[in-house]
């Protein structure tokens, strides 16, 4: 990759920022596109995360409790 | 000091919490983003100098791209995806129904890379380099690291290949392959689009 960097062309798209014209649109609609995607990409991902949070199934808590009558006194070992 | 959290408090039971998604898939996603913003830089870039091209793009005395070769590969490629996709679906029944799907994949995605090789080869022999000009710089900067990704990606199906044969492969390292691997190709025919058209 780096290979590939040093070698390429230089080419300047800064001065485009500033000009009238197509170019500048094609600036503000890069700009608007980079801008965009990551939020939507990882705001997909989150929000895949929370539904399947959501639609879990409620019988896999962290921990629940144990009936008084199933609890392991201290000292002997747990089965 | 490191809390055990794995301990259960007194009175409670422990279970572990079933994960949302798998950590390996979880993982792959973030980086599949990661690796698509790089792609849409480059799409950016390409986007802003072919607008400021005052002769046209591509320029003058630059080589034409194999448009209509590059569309047969791109089936290829499209194909390797559908099929790999077929390949997760059979290995939830058996791993053994999983395999020749798997493999046909891996062979479609490979003839891919050879053929992009090929064309690179007869660009080359046209005059048209990294250095030549911007067009060629984005051309091959564009679709080299996108070679690069299919190699990656080929090399890490192979390896989940032969977890297969071993019988060692796992539903979720199969599918963070698979992710990296539909990234591949459902990112070329945007590339395609931009660069080749």
């Amino acid at each position: 990759m780096a290979v590939l960097l040093l070698w390429s062309a230089p080419v300047w798209a800064c001065p485009v920022c500033g000009g009238a014209g197509p170019n500048q649109q094609a600036f503000v609609d890069t700009m608007v596109f980079m801008s965009l995607s990551p939020l939507i990409m990882l705001g997909a991902i989150v929000g895949f995360v929370v539904y399947k949070v959501r639609t879990m199934p409620e019988e896999l808590p962290v921990s629940v409790p144990v009936p008084v009558s199933d609890r392991v006194p201290e000292g002997e070992p747990q089965v | 000091m490191a809390q055990d959290l794995t301990s259960a408090a007194p009175g409670y039971r422990h279970r572990r919490r079933q994960p949302v998604l798998p950590d390996a898939v979880l993982g792959m996603a973030f980086f599949i983003v990661a690796e698509a913003m790089l792609f849409f830089g480059f799409v950016s870039g390409h986007v802003i100098v072919e607008a400021n091209a005052m002769g046209g793009w591509p320029p003058p005395g630059q080589p034409r791209l194999p448009v209509a070769s590059t569309a047969v590969n791109t089936l290829f490629l499209l194909a390797s995806g559908a099929i790999l996709f077929y390949a997760g679906r059979r290995f939830r029944e058996s791993a053994d129904a999983a395999r020749r799907p798997f493999v046909l994949s891996v062979a479609l995605g490979a003839l891919f890379v050879l053929l992009q090789g090929y064309e690179w080869q007869g660009l080359i022999r046209e005059g048209l380099t990294l250095s030549s000009s911007s067009y060629g710089s984005f051309f091959y900067m564009i679709v080299g690291t996108h070679a690069l990704h299919a190699v990656g990606a080929i090399g890490w199906l192979f390896v989940l290949l032969f977890r297969l044969q071993k019988g060692w492969l796992t539903e979720e390292s199969f599918q963070a392959g698979r992710m990296l691997w539909y990234f591949v190709v459902l990112i070329w025919p945007m590339l395609y689009w931009q660069v080749y058209l």
